[in-house]
């Protein structure tokens, strides 16, 4: 049972990964900005919706759902704060730009002692449902509630990945001044998606203290930034299913060098080195397929319509090769 | 249908572009010429919007343009293609054309509703880019990523894009840079038949054979200035052109 418990665990901490990832795909992938700043939604939401939910004095003791929507909302309006000033930069600037506001929320999370408690911040934390399922099983339900949100979130991410839309934004991904002299609006489109984008990893924060039970600012650190972007990479980057099983594979090792048996004079070098392992796959994974385990498929449009609506037939067999044969001129 | 009057634009203390005042008319092709570096690019980022000028006026189809953007230009017919073709590389050809009209179905929330009005905008799109492909001869290649496009397809496949916008001017960075003699071929064609149906062009090249094939007027630059203007013949007996763009003496 303890395994069981155990697994589901790494299980349900490998799905937060996972909706994170799916989610910096959306804007990462899809879009192509270089957003350092995934941590920082990620503790914005995760705060907000824990001092919209703890009783007072500390917060507002709002039911769960209300904390959820309300977490969703204020990320929203921060990331659209954050992307409104920020995204006429390019690639790089952009990168600094994000990862400068993260650090800035995790500082003044650990700073501001009368909203946020300060280093100490909030433990014991309330989970949902947990009055009805009694003490070891809950990890399994939680687990189950982690992977249907995960499902959710695969499934809308992918019909926006194969919708006009999602061509749209590979398009600025693959040429952003092609798209600009073809008379579309790159500014309003990209603030839009990186808003949903932020926002859906808001919501993943408060899986994440639902999981933790508790909420500190040291949680908030860079390293879940660059694990996200590490299990993208892996998985292949501009696709929804490799970033769900980039961020499994990732968390799934990383979780796993635990159980390496070491003589007992070594661990403390040695548990420094389980960075390395992660770090070791990157590499590999770069040299060897540097399109990612699972390389962005690219669907022809015929076959998402027919995917859409069977009683489109599109080209009778044959008259299509005909007319090309006999050509314009 | 394009007027360009004593435009300018100099980068720090270099005049890449002096007074330069040119008109396009309807249903003509316009050239363009003139050595590396004379400004010719510049010219049309200006006109373009992709650059702001610094003093000068450009009006389209008699409205003022200077202070608009790029995107409003576009919707009124002035299109550009870019000397560098690159396409949406990992886009299908369907896709980098399909991707090209206004689409109202190009929202967030789109995709969790309106279906029908999806397929059928993406039908009516769909059809549109068939037709065009077949017309460039690039139809049995509509499933392929552009970036196995070779140089010369790519250029069709950047007139095709403009075409998609529905265009009244199509301004063309070098269309026939990097393409053989018999893809130039079927490029003339393809333009003079665009000419035929009533489009306006005007064209940047270094290919004088080419320019001189297709075009009505040709417009001379050499160091961000105009140094000449007229008919093909003019050009090519101007003494002025041979000294500086030709190295003739």
């Amino acid at each position: 049972m303890e395994i069981l418990v155990f697994l589901s665990g790494l299980i349900a901490l490998g799905g937060i990964y996972a909706m994170l990832a799916v989610a910096l795909n959306v804007n990462g992938g899809l879009l192509g900005l270089w957003d350092l700043g995934v941590v920082g939604y990620f503790a914005v939401g995760a705060y907000s919706y824990t001092l919209l939910t703890i009783d007072a004095p500390e917060g507002l003791g709002l039911p769960m759902i209300a904390g959820v929507i309300g977490s969703v909302i204020i990320t929203g309006l921060l990331s659209l704060f954050i992307g409104y000033t920020s995204l006429r930069l390019q690639s790089e600037y952009l990168l600094i730009t994000t990862f400068a506001f993260a650090e800035i929320i995790r500082i003044v999370a650990g700073n501001e002692e009368w909203l946020t408690n300060g280093n100490i911040g909030f433990f014991g934390l309330e989970k949902p449902f947990q009055e009805f399922i009694p003490g070891a099983n809950y990890m399994l339900f939680f687990t189950g509630l982690v992977l249907l949100s995960l499902a959710i979130f695969y499934f809308f991410a992918q019909r926006l990945a194969d919708s006009p839309m999602g061509r749209y934004m590979r398009a600025i991904r693959e040429n952003e001044i092609v798209t600009q002299s073809i008379g579309k609006k790159i500014f309003a489109t990209k603030l839009k998606v990186f808003v949903l984008s932020s926002s859906m990893v808001g919501l993943v924060g408060c899986f994440y203290v639902w999981y933790m039970s508790i909420i500190a600012p040291n949680m908030f650190t860079s390293a879940i930034t660059f694990t996200v972007w590490t299990a993208l990479v892996l998985g292949g980057i501009g696709n929804n299913r490799g970033a769900v099983i980039g961020a499994f594979v990732l968390i799934l090792v990383q979780e796993a060098t635990r159980f390496i048996p070491v003589p007992a004079e070594y661990s403390v070098v040695l548990a420094g080195l389980r960075q390395f392992v992660s770090g070791m796959m990157l590499i590999l994974v770069l040299r060897f397929l540097p399109q990612g385990l699972i390389a962005e498929k690219f669907k022809s449009v015929e076959k998402l319509f027919k995917f859409h609506d069977n009683s489109l037939i599109l080209e009778p067999k044959g008259v299509g090769k005909n007319a090309a044969s006999q050509g314009a001129e | 249908m394009l007027q360009v009057k004593e435009l300018s634009k100099n980068f720090g203390g270099v005049q890449a572009v002096k007074n330069v005042t040119l008109e396009v008319n309807k249903g003509e092709i316009v050239g363009l010429i003139g050595p590396n570096g004379a400004g010719k690019t510049t010219l049309f980022n200006m006109i373009s919007l992709f650059m702001p000028s610094n003093s000068g006026e450009i009006s389209f189809l008699d409205e003022k343009i200077d202070t608009s953007t790029p995107e409003t230009v576009v919707g009124k017919g002035l299109l550009r293609t870019f000397q560098t073709p690159v396409g949406f590389s990992k886009l299908t050809l369907l896709e980098n054309l399909m991707v090209v009209p206004p689409n109202e179905s190009e929202g967030l929330f789109s995709i969790f509703y309106k279906k029908k009005k999806i397929i059928r905008t993406e039908r009516e799109h769909y059809d549109k880019v068939c037709a065009l492909l077949r017309q460039f001869n690039l139809y049995e290649k509509r499933n392929e990523l552009a970036e196995n496009l070779s140089a010369a397809e790519l250029k069709l496949l950047e007139l095709c894009r403009q075409l998609m916008a529905n265009p009244k001017i199509m301004l063309l960075d070098e269309p026939a840079s990097g393409v053989n003699p018999s893809m130039l071929d079927k490029m003339v064609q393809h333009i003079l038949r665009l000419r035929s149906e009533g489009m306006t062009f005007l064209v940047i090249d270094h290919n004088l054979g080419f320019i001189y094939r297709i075009c009505d007027r040709i417009y001379c630059l050499a160091n961000g200035e105009l140094i000449a203007s007229g008919t093909p013949e003019e050009i090519s007996n101007n003494e002025k052109v041979k000294s500086v763009y030709l190295g003739a003496s």
